[in-house]
């Protein structure tokens, strides 16, 4: 249990490290800017509680918007992630399957679930954070699309990431 | 009451999530008053060095362009000096001149934190008021324009970036003699557009476009851009002017911060003026 937490705690370290030097100096066409962070929150056990999700993605947002001076934008979005990630997993998959208590990385569970929960988070997340920053309707056409090609762009290398490093387990 | 404990018990995760996205929500609307300025001041020792680290590897990348252009300027300003000219008048003796009067000074400066992706973006320099940097002073580089400084601690500065949709310049078109507006509209890091130019003004694509004399933050002749698109707007008698910023924000790093001597003279004259109406 002890180790897992830490597990969780050093993923995000390394993934925050990660976003701050090397993704957010990448920006594509000069606006495109994927968010890999996430990935630490996509990857809780998949039967965290609601409380655990709500503040771990407002804590991790919170530590992103510092490093990456947006303060709220990522917090906003983190809380707002956590919510849907929780209902997501509750309507998506079956009891039998939540009771295992796995991280939903991409060997533990099966490949299609993982890709589509992957992009539709993705998508989610980085669409809300892109409405934040640019706190106004105006546009929303030019930013929804924006929003998909960061948000498609970052679930392909969370899909990178997870080929490299995730690991089987089979209980807490 | 017994009913409303256990109706916060069942819904506790919504309270929960409305409670964290008010704070969130809060921290945002800070940050669109330029206060997130104020906290890189609490945060300054940590938030610095983390920043200066990522700079200092990021420099080694751009070495080499970086070289380049600062190369390009030296020869720009070694045209310019006294001794690239020759007497043509044989009888012209040249004595210190008392004529001219220095206006603008400059501190050099590295950028060390940059964005071109968010609707406003901002900049840090790793000048501050250690080094005489003051609010409102412009920040320039050899391409271009690059920004006003909107906030400084002791030894960094937060500059508000061209590609913010509260910058302001008076742009200067050749053979043009109608005032316009820069304004970005958040697209693309590499244009920008000019407001407010009538139509019966001739303009070409790939005309230069230059700071005005009239801005007290800028030097006269900066270069902003060149003119890759101009169309009428309909059922107006202006034009819709596309320009290529001539600085690239994607690839920024050392600038030159822009000081005017005669600031407060003119920052006086102007207060005294609104007094008197």
């Amino acid at each position: 249990m002890t180790i897992n937490i830490i597990r969780h705690i050093i993923s995000f370290i390394l993934l925050a490290l990660l976003q701050v030097f090397v993704l957010n100096n990448v920006n594509i066409n000069g606006f495109i800017n994927p968010q890999v962070f996430i990935m630490f929150l996509l990857l809780l056990p998949i039967n965290a509680e609601i409380w655990l999700c709500l503040i771990a993605g407002f804590v991790s947002g919170a530590i992103m918007d510092g490093l990456s001076n947006t303060y709220g934008i990522h917090a906003f979005s983190g809380t707002a992630l956590g919510y849907f990630r929780y209902y997501y997993i509750k309507y998506s998959l079956d009891k039998e399957t939540i009771e295992k208590a796995v991280s939903p990385n991409i060997r533990n569970i099966n490949f299609g679930w993982h890709l589509l929960y992957l992009g539709i988070c993705s998508v989610f997340y980085h669409w809300l954070a892109f409405l934040m920053e640019s706190f106004t309707f105006a546009g929303i056409t030019i930013m929804s699309q924006k929003a998909l090609i960061s948000g498609l762009l970052a679930a392909f290398l969370m899909i990178l990431i997870g080929f490299i490093f995730s690991k089987k387990t089979t209980n807490v | 009451m017994r009913n409303f404990f256990l109706f916060i018990q069942r819904y506790y995760h919504l309270f929960l999530f409305l409670f964290l996205e008010i704070i969130s929500l809060y921290s945002i609307y800070q940050f669109n008053t330029y206060h997130h300025a104020v906290m890189l001041n609490s945060s300054n020792n940590i938030l610095g060095k983390i920043n200066e680290v990522n700079s200092n590897i990021m420099t080694y990348f751009s070495l080499f362009e970086e070289n380049e252009r600062l190369q390009k300027e030296n020869i720009d300003l070694r045209k310019r000096i006294i001794d690239s000219y020759y007497v043509e008048h044989g009888d012209t003796v040249r004595m210190s001149d008392t004529s001219f009067k220095q206006k603008f000074t400059y501190i050099a400066g590295t950028v060390v934190q940059n964005s071109t992706d968010q609707a406003n973006n901002y900049l840090i320099i790793d000048k501050g008021t250690a080094n005489g940097v003051t609010k409102h002073m412009g920040v320039i580089c050899p391409e271009g324009i690059v920004g006003v400084i909107v906030n400084v601690s002791e030894n960094f500065s937060i500059a508000m970036s061209v590609l913010n949709s509260k910058f302001k310049v008076t742009p200067k078109l050749t053979g043009n003699t109608s005032i316009g507006r820069l304004i970005w509209d958040g697209n693309s890091p590499y244009f920008a557009r000019i407001e407010g130019i009538n139509r019966y003004n001739l303009i070409k694509k790939g005309d230069p476009v230059y700071t005005s004399p009239y801005s007290s933050i800028f030097p006269d002749n900066i270069k902003i851009g060149t003119v890759s698109e101009s169309k009428n707007i309909q059922g107006t008698n202006l034009l819709d002017v596309k320009i290529r910023l001539s600085t690239r924000f994607t690839n920024l790093r050392s600038v030159y911060i822009v000081k005017n001597i005669q600031i407060n003279e003119i920052k006086t004259l102007e207060n005294e003026t609104t007094i008197d109406n």
